[in-house]
């Protein structure tokens, strides 16, 4: 069984190292904690932005609280989080009944990332300058690890949002399959076991 | 829903020459151990028995056709 090592580092807005954990599985007090400060901090972000005249993203008003009452006890489902200064600062579930789209994979299982989200103070959609940086690499670090564990070969797939198109594609290196009719025009990325591979190597695996 | 400890706990499949058969072909195809395969098959009947279980119908769709019919499971 491979893994994430622990500690993973995230960095402060200044670039300077800050050590956190990666959680395999979220309970009640995740879900607690969402509501004690994810969901002021976002609310307060959000009326400032609206204020503005802004557009919201397009994540603005995931409940975290509902998606995850939603799978309790279900094996298809594994949530993680990525915890400092004894808060999650990203939330992420991931669904592992979903095949592959791309030819040479299509029909094996994949870890489908279902939502993933960052803290409301380490968007920089909501705030700037953020709290910290690497929190989505470091979940989509999980995400493949958990698709190795699961004999899925690092396969994983998700549907992103407009947003987050670019670092899925750049940063991540998934395979772009275009807009999807049922994900609402949304489009669907998906990562084969090279592209995988190179992302682990790139992160320090 | 934090997962227990993942260790792990074996136990012994009894199966017939055909079951084993299905079972080794499924692994192959979708690139799993046979242990992969069953806990992936475990995952997809407790999904699809909790959905039942809240009286929703298990749908299938033809991706080239669109056509849509209910899968009748016992």
């Amino acid at each position: 069984m491979t893994s994430v090592p622990q500690p993973v580092w995230l960095r402060h807005s200044d670039g300077s190292p800050v050590a956190a954990s990666l959680v395999r599985g979220l309970n009640e007090q995740h879900i607690e904690l969402w509501r004690a400060h994810w969901y002021p901090a976002r609310e307060a972000a959000l009326s400032k932005q609206a204020a503005s005249g802004q557009k919201l993203p397009e994540h603005a008003r995931w409940d975290w609280e509902r998606k995850l009452r939603k799978v309790t006890g279900l094996l298809g489902f594994a949530g993680y989080a990525i915890e400092c200064d004894g808060i999650p600062q990203g939330l992420m579930l991931l669904d592992l009944n979903q095949t592959a789209k791309v030819s040479k994979q299509k029909g094996k299982p994949l870890v489908y990332v279902q939502y993933v989200e960052v803290a409301p103070w380490n968007s920089e959609l909501l705030v700037k300058p953020i709290r910290y940086r690497g929190v989505g690499s470091l979940l989509i670090r999980a995400a493949i690890e958990r698709s190795i564990d699961e004999e899925f070969h690092g396969r994983v797939g998700l549907v992103a949002l407009p947003q987050a198109e670019g670092f899925y594609r750049n940063t991540i290196g998934m395979t772009d399959l275009g807009p999807q009719l049922e994900a609402q025009g949304l489009r669907y990325f998906e990562l084969t076991e090279a592209q995988a591979k190179a992302f682990v190597a790139k992160t320090g695996g | 829903m934090r997962e227990k400890e993942r260790a792990k706990k074996t136990m012994t499949l009894n199966l017939s020459d055909e079951e084993m058969s299905v079972v080794e072909s499924l692994a192959r195809e979708k690139d799993l151990s046979k242990t992969a395969l069953i806990r992936q098959a475990l995952r997809l009947y407790q999904a699809v028995d909790v959905r039942r279980a809240r009286g929703d119908k298990l749908m299938v769709e033809n991706d080239e056709t669109k056509e849509k019919s209910e899968l009748v499971l016992l």
